[in-house]
């Protein structure tokens, strides 16, 4: 079933939507069909801490892999776990699986809209988190960079050229680094309370004649962040006294079980749905940094990105809006697990990208094994894949600025990762 | 300023006409949490230099004021009732403040089962009072500094573990050292109950350290990202100065070399260590020979012999970090970004490092750094080049219209919305130091609410009676803005006063007379662009 017939379904059998969600859902089919020939939206869900990519998706088979770790680390391929097997994987003897977490993203796995990236992420050899998240949202991949160069985010630079009202959105109460420098760019948690000003339109117009008197950056960002608000809260959807209906609620699907992303997925569906130009989002899932007891938090954590990512990719099919979604984080985790239960800072990661026009029901890259003379240092997963490979295919196929936002990359093995 | 930066402003600007000297009103600004109108009749009487002096031997006994409001402080605790407790909603005074930690380690003792309120008490109460104290107390310097440690040394006390015993951490460390000696405050630091178990090193064993402490103690807390060198070598020998026993940098190797010398730094906290030997339960650092990795160590180039006596591992690790070049310029680089500007120039940086590095042995090692950064040139021309994060912000507000104030948890969430979670920042690097993680369009918004919100007492801090606070029953609009632009920005500025009364459709002429008016332009004023700065 395609996108189109899959709206059709629901809007016949119109089980799951009250009078007023058949209307909004065919106002947005209408108004989005004629323009979505267009870019899909790009999101960016930054797994903060250092995700251990190998207790998501790990080679069961692999001797180096089953005995360097205790049984609730790794991904297990025994009895009572039902192992996610990945067909089409970087080594298909060595038994490469998903963690049984993760089985709404396996579904997508299996029917061709999920990429799994293994053993990805920077060149550099950077174990702080810092330095390595500054790096990744930067779009370098030496720390020299840093200092010298000005630092616009890799989403900034893709974005060029694609001023909508609101280019860029980050989920959270703070722009990400990723979008840093970009004007049309709105933070915020989530829209369920509005973007309201105190004291409404007076205020607006005070601080609007306030700010043609100064030059500053604080008159700048006044400026900013009231063009935006107004933009926004006047396309969101209301209830009929006038209150805001809260994103992903009493509509068609339900992000019951997607923990923090629960708030902040529904906000850029529904920002996606306004028409202000929205091109890029970038959300933040963290907790990944489990030195301590890490079993147990991580398989959680990947059920909710699992279940999130996959009620997300169902809403944004139903608005009829293009998407495609990158899963990233700064570094995977050291082979060997400490006595602490946990793992320390490592090197290579798991990525995933999920979409439509994403080349899935594979994994790419190149395993470079787990024998301690394969690993990075002697103990880590080495890089074989650079981060900037798996971006810059990305934003090819998101219709954006590629030219900008890796300067001096050139890579000579593209992955084929977009259709 | 770039070409799309330009094509998103809707306004055509003026230049800017400030000035950069700071007066005495931008001092308390910057050194402080605003100027009160105490303050300034206070300060006219002492050249800047001698209040500076005695900012930097603050002492609690002559501060009556502040002391008199923490004792009497209610903070209200409400619950519903369970199987294990009744219901209670009541205002209570502060009780854990000065707790020691056995007591509190006693609230989560095996077999006793107390509300998630109950538990999160002691944090809520360190918070609850370091806005008190943000606002009221007369020793404003070091309420800076404690900020400052407290970000710099964080650790997250909204996670329950870590809140338990953070009165103790607030106490005991940050308070005690933040102008102290920095290799004594390290030491504490890293054998307190809160480090230990934010960064996991109290479950580090011999074998296979937990790396997470000795990271960020290298790269956070003492030599800094700068001296991180892994990128380019990756043998400890390649590393610059290395070979002659000071290198220039630290890599993995001197990371992992340090974890090992923490093993057995952890916390009495009733584990079996093996047969009959149980830590005791005090909540206390505990030292345990058997966690430890006897073995010889390198770190930084310098070998550690095996078997050396319990902790001189760990101490050695925080000697050689604690006293190296690195350490001095990234702490005086960080001390200028918080107390000069977002960009302080590398000469002050390199001066107040030699401050730095001179005093490593005297007691008041940071508060002379703090001297001499403040007393700089660069200091006293750097008016308006900080950002207010909502902190300053809403104490610099309670200090300047002098209400009467009471810190309350809702005021706590506002300031968090507006991007400052107040004891509460998740990863070790603490808040942002630079203006643009303050200033964007979710974090402006906040602003807004939370000076709109204390302006007419929607977070329960007290009553803001514009008019009874300059006695203004019978004042022209017009003069009363302009006596508030005097009080909140210790400056006149009569085109401000244009706008404000043009915006609210007021006469100048007008007498003011209902609070309502008279509260929205109190709140304009603090909204404006040129109030989120310092």
């Amino acid at each position: 079933m395609n996108r189109r017939d899959f709206l059709k379904a629901v809007v016949a059998s119109g089980c799951f939507l009250g009078a007023g969600g058949i209307r909004n859902l065919l106002q947005a089919s209408t108004a989005k069909t004629s323009a979505s020939v267009s870019a899909p939206l790009l999101v960016i869900v930054f797994l903060r801490g250092g995700a251990d990519g190998l207790q998501l998706v790990g080679p069961t088979g692999d001797l180096y892999y089953v005995s360097s770790r205790p049984p609730q680390m790794r991904v297990a391929d025994s009895a009572d776990v039902k192992a996610l097997i990945l067909s089409s994987s970087l080594d298909d003897r060595l038994g490469f699986a998903m963690n049984a977490s993760g089985s709404p993203l396996f579904d997508h796995y299996r029917q061709g809209r999920l990429a799994v990236i293994h053993a990805v992420g920077l060149t550099d050899a950077t174990r702080s988190h810092f330095v390595a998240e500054r790096l990744i949202e930067t779009g370098f991949t030496s720390e020299s960079q840093l200092n010298t160069s000005s630092q616009t985010g890799w989403l900034t630079r893709a974005v060029t050229g694609k001023h909508g009202p609101v280019s860029g959105f980050s989920a959270a109460a703070s722009s990400m680094l990723s979008q840093h420098g970009l004007s049309e760019a709105l933070a915020a948690p989530d829209l369920d309370g509005g973007l309201a000003v105190p004291m409404g339109d007076t205020t607006i117009k005070f601080l609007e004649k306030v700010v043609v008197q100064d030059n500053s950056i604080w008159a700048d960002a006044t400026a900013r962040t009231l063009s935006i608000l107004q933009t926004i809260d006047r396309r969101q959807p209301r209830d009929a006294s006038g209150r805001i209906v809260p994103a992903g609620m009493g509509t068609r699907v339900s992000y019951k079980g997607a923990g923090d992303l629960a708030r902040s997925l529904p906000a850029v569906a529904r920002l996606a749905s306004m028409e202000v130009g929205l091109s890029v989002s970038s959300i933040d899932f963290g907790g990944w940094d489990t030195h301590v007891s890490q079993s147990g938090t991580v398989n959680t954590l990947f059920r909710q990105l699992a279940t999130g990512l996959a009620v997300f990719q169902e809403d944004m099919a139903i608005r009829n809006i293009p998407v495609t979604t990158v899963v990233m984080t700064e570094f995977g985790r050291r082979v060997r697990a400490n006595k602490s239960d946990g793992t320390d800072h490592g090197h290579a990661a798991c990525w995933f990208v999920l979409g439509d026009k994403v080349r899935g029901g594979r994994m790419y890259g190149q395993w470079p094994g787990l024998a301690t003379s394969s690993l990075d240092n002697g103990v880590d997963l080495k890089v074989t894949t650079d981060y900037r490979l798996v971006l810059k295919e990305v934003i090819q196929a998101s219709m954006l600025d590629v030219s900008k936002t890796f300067p001096g990359y050139l890579p000579y093995n593209p992955l084929g990762l977009m259709g | 300023m770039t070409a799309s930066h330009d094509k998103a402003k809707p306004f055509v600007r003026r230049a800017s006409l400030i000035k950069p000297e700071m007066n005495v009103f931008d001092t308390f600004n910057r050194l402080g949490f605003g100027a009160g109108i105490p303050d300034l009749e206070r300060f006219k009487m002492q050249h800047i230099m001698a209040w500076l002096d005695e900012q930097l031997h603050p002492d609690d006994k002559e501060d009556q004021v502040c002391q008199k409001r923490l004792s009497e402080l209610r903070i209200p605790i409400r619950y519903g009732k369970s199987k294990d407790w009744p219901a209670v909603d009541e205002m209570r005074p502060v009780q854990y403040l000065n707790a020691e930690p056995e007591e509190l380690v006693a609230l989560t003792a095996p077999g006793k089962s107390r509300s998630y309120q109950e538990l999160q008490r002691p944090r809520v109460e360190v918070a609850i009072a370091t806005l008190l104290r943000a606002v009221y107390s007369r020793w404003q310097l070091r309420e800076v500094l404690v900020d400052f440690w407290h970000n710099h040394f964080n650790v997250n006390a909204w996670d329950q573990n870590i809140g338990l015993l953070f009165p103790v951490y607030d106490r005991s460390i940050i308070r005690q050292y933040c102008l102290g000696n920095f290799r004594q405050m390290l030491e504490a630091v890293a054998q307190s109950t809160s480090m230990l178990t934010y960064l996991n090193n109290r479950s580090s064993r011999t074998g296979a350290p937990n790396e997470n402490y000795a990271r960020e103690l290298f790269e956070l807390h003492t030599m800094g990202e700068d001296a991180y060198m892994n990128s380019l070598y990756n043998r400890w020998r390649q590393v610059p100065g290395a070979p002659r026993g000071k290198p220039e940098g630290y890599i993995d190797q001197d990371v992992y070399e340090a974890a090992r010398a923490f093993t057995g730094w952890a916390v009495a906290d009733g584990t079996r260590i093996s047969g009959d030997e149980i830590l005791p339960r005090t909540g206390r650092f505990a030292y345990v020979p058997s966690w430890h990795d006897n073995y010889q160590k390198r770190v930084l180039a310098c070998e550690f012999d095996p078997y050396q006596p319990e902790m001189v591992d760990g101490r050695k690790v925080l000697d050689l970090l604690s006293s190296h070049a690195a350490t001095a310029h990234y702490l005086a680089k960080k001390l200028c970004l918080r107390l000069v500007s977002d960009n302080p120039s590398e000469s002050l940086i390199k001066s107040a490092a030699k401050i730095w590095k001179e005093n490593q042995h005297q007691n008041d090692q940071i508060a002379r750094m703090v001297h001499y950064i403040a007393s700089s040139p660069e200091f006293l021309k750097s008016r308006g080049a900080k950002t207010k994060r909502p902190l300053e912000l809403m104490a610099s507000f309670v200090r300047g219209t002098g209400f009467d104030f009471t810190p309350t948890e809702a005021l706590i969430n506002q300031m968090a919305a507006g991007g400052q979670r107040i004891f509460g920042w998740p990863t070790p690097d603490g808040h942002p130091m630079k203006s643009d993680y303050w200033l964007g369009s979710n974090a402006m918004r906040q602003r807004w609410i939370l000076i709109y919100g204390l302006a007419s007492n929607q977070f329960g801090n007290g009553v803001m009676d514009p008019i009874a606070l300059v006695l203004a029953q019978k004042m022209t609009a017009g003069t009363f803005t302009d006596t508030w632009i005097k009080r909140l920005y210790g400056r006149d500025n009569p085109r401000l006063t244009k706008l404000v009364l043009s915006s609210a459709s007021y006469n100048p002429d007008t007498v003011i007379t209902r609070i309502n008016d008279a509260r929205k332009i109190v709140t304009w004023l603090a909204m404006a662009p040129e109030y989120q700065r310092c």
